[in-house]
């Protein structure tokens, strides 16, 4: 059966910041807001316009963070590839832990130098499809 | 050889609480699965890792998945269903 792994389509998985969870920087967005509210009506009006100065660009910092690609993990025809901006390297896998349905835990080997990667994956950087097939891909290729 | 506490875990994974799928599942586990060699066993311990929807529309024939290791054990599932349909 693993001579199908040519006819197997490649996998292209964003790495990207575990980031804020998008309801917790809702639920802090809010919280922000209560206390723009409670610093006005007590009066303390400079206190809030300080803090309405610097809570947009921290509201929009904590909802982008996360979503800057820190690289993509490649898997074609049976072989593991890192791609970062300073390049790209084969990977031997050794472990994965998949865990709560959320995020995969990997442990490879720089086939390079034989050096420890850990990677960690979210599974909200990633569509159903690509989430299925990794996690298939993993079955398969770590009990090896 | 096909150690009991792995066919047990496999008989348990191929519970699905879907009818349709529990009828084809686990007869396949009961009667095939000690004879799967290797790579047919780690393919169907990844086939049970997919969700029921996914198991459901490839064991109907409505889809196939994209994986070659799975397509094939699908394949061989459902060969199965139809050859032995009397055992379940």
């Amino acid at each position: 059966m693993s001579s199908g792994y040519s006819h197997s389509p490649a996998l292209h998985l964003p790495l990207t910041e575990p980031g804020f969870p998008p309801g917790l920087s809702y639920l802090l967005g809010a919280a922000i807001g209560l206390a723009l509210l409670a610093l006005l009506q007590r009066g303390q009006f400079a206190a809030a316009l300080a803090a309405a100065a610097v809570a947009p660009p921290a509201w929009r910092a904590l909802r982008g963070a996360g979503r800057d690609v820190a690289g993509q993990l490649c898997w074609r025809a049976g072989r593991w590839r890192l791609r970062q901006a300073g390049g790209e390297c084969e990977l031997q896998p050794q472990a994965g832990l998949v865990a709560c349905g959320r995020w995969v835990w990997l442990c490879f080997r720089r086939e390079r130098d034989g050096d420890r990667v850990t990677l960690w994956l979210y599974r909200r950087g990633m569509d159903a499809q690509q989430w299925r097939r990794l996690r298939v891909r993993l079955r398969l290729d770590l009990a090896r | 050889m096909v150690s009991n506490e792995e066919l047990n875990r496999m008989r348990w994974a191929a519970r699905r609480g879907m009818l349709e799928l529990d009828l084809v599942l686990e007869p396949f586990v009961a009667r095939c699965y000690a004879q799967l060699d290797a790579d047919s066993r780690r393919a169907f311990q990844a086939l049970m890792s997919c969700e029921d929807q996914e198991l459901y529309a490839w064991l109907l024939g409505r889809e196939q998945p994209s994986e070659p290791e799975l397509r094939d054990l699908v394949e061989r599932i459902l060969a199965f269903t139809r050859t032995a349909p009397a055992a379940h």
